[in-house]
């Protein structure tokens, strides 16, 4: 693809800058405003969930209530006021759907403006999406072909009432209700997500994928995704979020657990492109994060691969553990900031299997007044024998109004295993620059081009359909910070 | 008959320091012209002013394609114009692929004329043509933009770069610099297949050897910032039985 | 926020002057820092709480230990530091260039030292305050003979605060060993290093404090511009050790050398932590640091490369390997960029594994014993960065040091 001469088209034809920043007009139900044990039963009941469930999200809220918001990061975090925002939203007609037929023209029509047909006739080939709008699940697509397969592909509040054993047995096994102040929070409250079991030796037969988008005002989302690969499985995942562009922060606080068992094999892809707030740092989202996955049985591998452009503050680690023998990790992480973004982004990757490896590539991009740090934790437990870990960190600064960070942290119990790190901070050089535009290619195309050649190690490790999308993000995510 | 490129009593330096002090000249269409000089005179300070980097200060004189000054105009604005600049030292670009790199060039030329962009397969194959001529395997266009190519397969991927992009004013930087004889024949065979009436060439070199393969029309002796000589190829050859310090002499 | 350990209390101890009331107030209000501050993450410093702050009252004799053989080794003049307590006797024939004054009456040089210690550091605190030895030395012009700091102390139940600014006039030079080999509970030097115009400053600092002593130093560095450091701290001794240095570089082309050894085996902890703060643009640092861990060691390293906005044309690298020889042993690193300038070269590594097994296969290939062939290599894996150090007479001290370490760990490269 041209990569440039794409990027200037979009610049051109998007006006006011995020592409995504338009409401869509729908009547929606919403709980009480703030957060009390009547918010957490106002959702429960809202899903029709079991007891067990409504206690499991009471004794988050208990612990929730006890912790602190996490202060180590280097983000500055304006105070949150958790009793000023809405828990639960959903579109009014949303009941039960015999078919997507039956969806709000109004809501498909939202998603196939952000490129997301969910009908059968326009519906992306080889892609099934859930898609998650406000609180609610409203569509799910492919579901009956992937059914044949024996893949469960369902919102997640369907599969509470609908497979409680496993949910009952995976959810929070891998990010326990008290891991951290926002798991905790979304225990409590989380609405919908996406629900993945891939039963043993299947490969699941398409990409599944999840789109999430924030519509609705003073709102906050709080999904939560579990996915569950049995031994000899292999799944593709992939995830896409956006929000109207609105003057108040709203917050995004989810949970994604994974876990793969022996000679499972999940890859997991994020396009996160939340609002990020205008050009003097008004509004947008903040997206705070928890996501791990677990590698469970022997020789199973998460590849995690995420371009984040999105977001007024981010502060996410998509994480491994490495339990079984030879089990793999992988993290792939372009984040890229503009204006007054703050990002503070990484990768925990702990080792335990003996003959366990990871691999850590990230590139992190700082334009216009932003912040943008990699923190990441390479863990060799004394039992991680012969482990590896390759890790390398790349920084670009574009101005010289922001910042780029580097810190990783290592710690190594045991002598036959080896940690290599290394990092690099620069800009874009001159001679680059020039000689891009000596052949003709204007500036903003030439720093496009030279920064997606920078994240070329990962763009590479996304999905075909998203790369390309990804790749024109990166174009559209640095207008107006040269020059 | 206006000049393609007309070079006016221009002036140029790097900070305090002058570099270029008075340079004439005048390139025709279908016209080679050579720059000779030693180490220093100026030569590849004169490339980049061409060309518009940043870092040189401009301080009189003028420069003018087909009659228009282009000071004003940026590097990309000057390339699209017409001026295509082979680099003495080419850049790596990694993680740009060969392909895109050509494509948003080449798009950027025809989206300003008001052409269609060009259709990917029949690029790929017309890429694939001249690569041929030139001695570029495959391999190579796939790989990220002069990353890891030797100093030859830089200055090959040069030419088909001005091949591509059909300019009507190649300028060509110290093209032969670290080639061995059988890469400067190919870069040279290439060089002068693009040769044609509507265009014109400025070839900047230290050395005559260059000037068998690329036999140039006119030759001009750069030294200290100024043209001191200006005469037929047999100009170069001058040089290379005297030296510089003779021509200056002369001057 | 409530105080999560014991903090010992110096509202009884006798403190004069402004500058240490103030670092004392500091100390009642923070103590040891808790177990959640970050840059104490990997050093956790219970132990302490429940330890009394008791410096010596007087200067009591003790018996020359190995830092005066080095010091006589390398003709320096040595300054001693018995207990935390400056020996008088030690300021006398100082050599040309040197000038010796007493901290304790010195209020404008108390607070030069305050604005180079470590901020929030409790060394900086702690020690300012107690202060029970105090020094000032200025150096002017090129000072003909090197200078030996040896800290010593043979009381356990001491702990032991002495404070030393070395302030170094524009253009002079001076070559100089630091030598911590106390026996006392506690040892805790804060020492600051100020580096006028074009001053040049070479030092090593060897750690070999006593297997039951804790090592806690705050070293705070100020370069002006073209000033140059180039510093080697050596970690072997004590129970547990923090050495920390933060360096300010305030003027361009100041050039900073920073580099470190730990060498850890039994229970021992070792704490290598920097800071290093570009404040100006074209100045150079570069920091290598090795590590070898034996036994139920641990190594920390953090270092932090701090480069301020408009700091441009900055080089700052920094390199960090460490060598685990046993299966309990643990490495800690943290290496950490903070960049706010665009025009800068900043780079960072770090390794932690054990001997490459190849090389050891090539040796042992070669008929050399395997025991023989992995010393070797680890020597090799020290002297590679102990190369990097010009004034022979410190290399010097530096692999006399190593090597005893090597022979002591039982580490020997050549047969019996």
């Amino acid at each position: 693809m041209a990569a440039t001469t794409q990027t200037i088209e979009q610049v051109q034809e998007v006006t006011g800058k995020y592409k995504y920043g338009f409401v869509t007009d729908i009547e929606s139900d919403k709980a009480p405003k703030g957060l009390s044990e009547e918010t957490i039963r106002f959702i429960s009941a809202k899903k029709e969930e079991p007891e067990w469930m409504l206690e499991w999200r009471l004794k988050a809220y208990a612990r929730w209530l006890t912790m602190t918001s996490p202060d180590w990061a280097k983000l500055d975090i304006p105070p949150i006021d958790y009793q000023d925002s809405y828990y639960y939203a959903a579109p009014k007609s949303t009941e039960k759907l015999a078919s997507l037929d039956e969806v709000d023209p109004e809501l498909l029509a939202t998603y196939e403006k952000l490129g997301i047909p969910l009908n059968e006739q326009k519906r992306l080939a080889n892609v099934a999406v859930d898609a998650v709008f406000d609180s609610v699940s409203v569509a799910t697509t492919f579901r009956e072909e992937l059914s044949k397969a024996g893949v469960i592909f369902c919102p997640i509040s369907e599969a509470i009432r609908d497979h409680p054993e496993l949910v009952k047995k995976y959810m929070g096994s891998v990010i326990p209700v008290g891991d951290n102040y926002f798991a905790a929070l979304n225990s409590a409250v989380f609405t919908d997500g996406s629900f993945v079991y891939i039963p043993k030796g299947v490969r699941c037969p398409m990409e599944l994928s999840t789109y999430f988008r924030i519509n609705e005002q003073n709102t906050g989302q709080f999904e939560r995704t579990l996915i569950i690969a049995e031994d000899e499985s292999y799944v593709s995942y992939l995830e896409g979020c956006t929000a109207p562009q609105r003057d108040e922060n709203q917050l995004h606080a989810a949970v994604v657990e994974l876990v793969a068992m022996r000679d499972a094999e999940i890859k997991y892809s994020t396009v996160q492109n939340w609002y990020p707030g205008d050009e003097n740092g008004k509004g947008g989202i903040y997206n705070f994060v928890t996501k791990r996955g677990v590698c469970r049985g022997a020789r199973s591998k998460i590849s995690w691969t995420q371009v984040e452009t999105g977001s007024a503050i981010t502060w996410k680690y998509p994480s491994c553990v490495l339990q079984g023998e030879d089990s793999v990790g992988e993290f792939y992480s372009v984040a890229l900031t503009n204006n007054y973004q703050q990002a503070d982004t990484g990768t925990k990757m702990i080792h335990i299997g003996s003959g366990s490896r990871s691999t850590i590539i990230s590139k992190g991009i700082s334009a216009g007044k932003s912040q943008n740090c990699y923190r990441g934790l390479v863990h060799m437990q004394p039992t991680a024998e012969n482990a590896r870990n390759f890790t390398q960190c790349d920084s670009l600064l574009v101005g010289d109004r922001c910042g780029a960070h580097t810190v990783p942290y290592i710690v190594s119990r045991n002598p036959s295993a080896k940690v290599e790190h290394e990092a690099t901070t620069s800009r874009i050089s001159e001679d680059q620059l020039f000689y891009c535009l000596q052949r003709g290619i204007e500036e903003e195309g030439a720093v496009s081009l030279i920064v997606n050649g920078f994240c070329k190690e990962v763009m590479k490790e996304l999905p075909m359909e998203f790369a390309v999308e990804a790749q024109k993000l990166i174009g559209i995510s640095l207008e107006g910070s040269v020059g | 008959m206006t000049a393609l490129l007309e070079v006016r009593n221009l002036y140029a330096s790097v900070g305090d320091k002058p570099i270029l002090k008075g340079i004439n000249l005048s390139l025709n269409a279908g016209e080679v012209h050579a720059i000779m000089g030693p180490n220093g005179s100026g030569k590849s300070t004169m490339s980049y002013v061409l060309a518009g980097r940043d870092g040189y200060e401009i301080t009189g004189g003028d420069v003018l394609i087909n009659g228009d000054s282009v000071l004003e105009l940026s590097p990309d604005e000057r390339a699209r114009a017409g001026m295509f600049l082979a680099f003495q030292y080419p850049v790596e670009l990694p993680g740009v692929g060969g392909m895109s790199f050509l494509r948003a060039a080449v798009n950027a030329r025809r989206l300003e004329a008001g052409e269609n962009e060009v259709d990917q397969l029949a690029f790929v194959k017309m890429v694939r043509a001249k690569a041929g001529e030139l001695g570029i395997s495959d391999d190579m266009l796939k790989r990220a933009v002069n990353v890891g190519f030797s100093g030859g397969e830089k200055k090959r991927y040069e030419i088909l770069q001005m091949a591509l992009l059909e300019p009507s004013i190649g300028i060509l930087d110290e093209t032969d610099s670290g080639l061995d004889v059988d890469a400067l024949k190919i870069v040279s065979d290439g060089v002068n297949m693009l040769r044609a009436p509507e265009r014109t060439m400025l070839v900047i070199t230290h050395y005559q050897r260059l000037l068998n393969h690329i036999v140039p029309d006119h030759v001009h002796i750069l030294a200290d910032g100024k043209i001191r000589k200006s005469g037929g190829k047999e100009l170069a050859l001058e040089v290379e039985e005297s030296g510089y310090a003779g021509i200056d002499d002369a001057a | 926020m409530p105080a999560l350990m014991m903090q010992p209390d110096l509202s009884n101890l006798v403190v004069s002057g402004p500058v240490r009331n103030a670092a004392r107030t500091a100390w009642q209000q923070h103590g040891w820092p808790g177990p959640r501050v970050e840059s104490w993450r990997f050093t956790k410093l219970d132990r302490l709480g429940a330890r009394d702050i008791t410096p010596a009252s007087s200067l009591s004799p003790t018996t020359a230990g190995d830092g005066l053989a080095m010091a006589q080794g390398m003709g320096a003049h040595a300054i001693r530091i018995i207990n935390g307590i400056i020996d008088p006797a030690s300021l006398e024939a100082l050599p040309t260039g040197l000038t010796a004054g007493n901290l304790h009456d010195d209020q404008d040089a108390q607070d030069a030292m305050m604005a180079l210690a470590p901020p929030d550091h409790p060394i900086s605190n702690l020690s300012m305050a107690v202060m029970s030895g105090g020094l000032v030395l200025d150096v002017a012009g090129e000072v003909p003979k090197s200078l030996a700091l040896i800290f010593e102390g043979d009381d356990a139940s001491l702990s032991a605060h002495p404070v030393v600014l070395i302030r170094l006039a524009p253009a002079a030079r001076m070559v100089m060993a630091e030598w911590h080999q106390s026996a006392v509970g506690l040892s805790a030097p804060l020492i600051g290093l100020d580096l006028a115009k074009k001053a040049s400053l070479d030092f090593v600092k060897i750690q070999t404090e006593d297997s039951a002593t804790s090592h806690l130093s705050a070293t705070g560095v100020l370069l002006a511009e073209k000033a140059r450091l180039a510093g080697f701290s050596l970690s072997v001794g004590g129970e547990m050790a923090r050495l920390e240095t933060h360096v300010t570089m305030a003027g361009e082309g100041a050039d900073c050398q920073l580099s470190a050894i730990y060498l850890g085996r039994g229970r021992q902890h070792h704490d290598i932590t920097t800071v290093l703060n570009h404040d100006i643009g074209h100045c150079t640092s570069d920091q290598v640091i090795r590590g070898v861990l034996d036994d139920r060691a641990r190594g920390v390293y953090q270092g932090k490369v701090r480069v301020a906005k408009d700091a441009q044309k900055t080089d700052g690298q920094q390199m960090s390997r460490a060598l685990l020889l046993s299966r309990k042993a643990e490495v800690d690193a943290k290496p950490e960029l903070e960049i706010y300038a665009d025009d800068v070269v900043c780079a960072h590594g770090a390794t932690v594994g054990e001997l490459d097994a190849t090389q050891l296969f090539y040796l042992t290939s070669r008929g050399i014993p395997e025991a023989n062939a992995r010393a070797m290599l680890i020597e090799a894996f020290l002297i590679d960065a102990i190369d990097s150090v010009e004034i022979d007479s410190l290399s010097k001290i530096l692999l006399n040091v190593a090597t005893q370490w090597m022979a002591q760990t039982g580490l020997t490269s050549h047969g019996d």
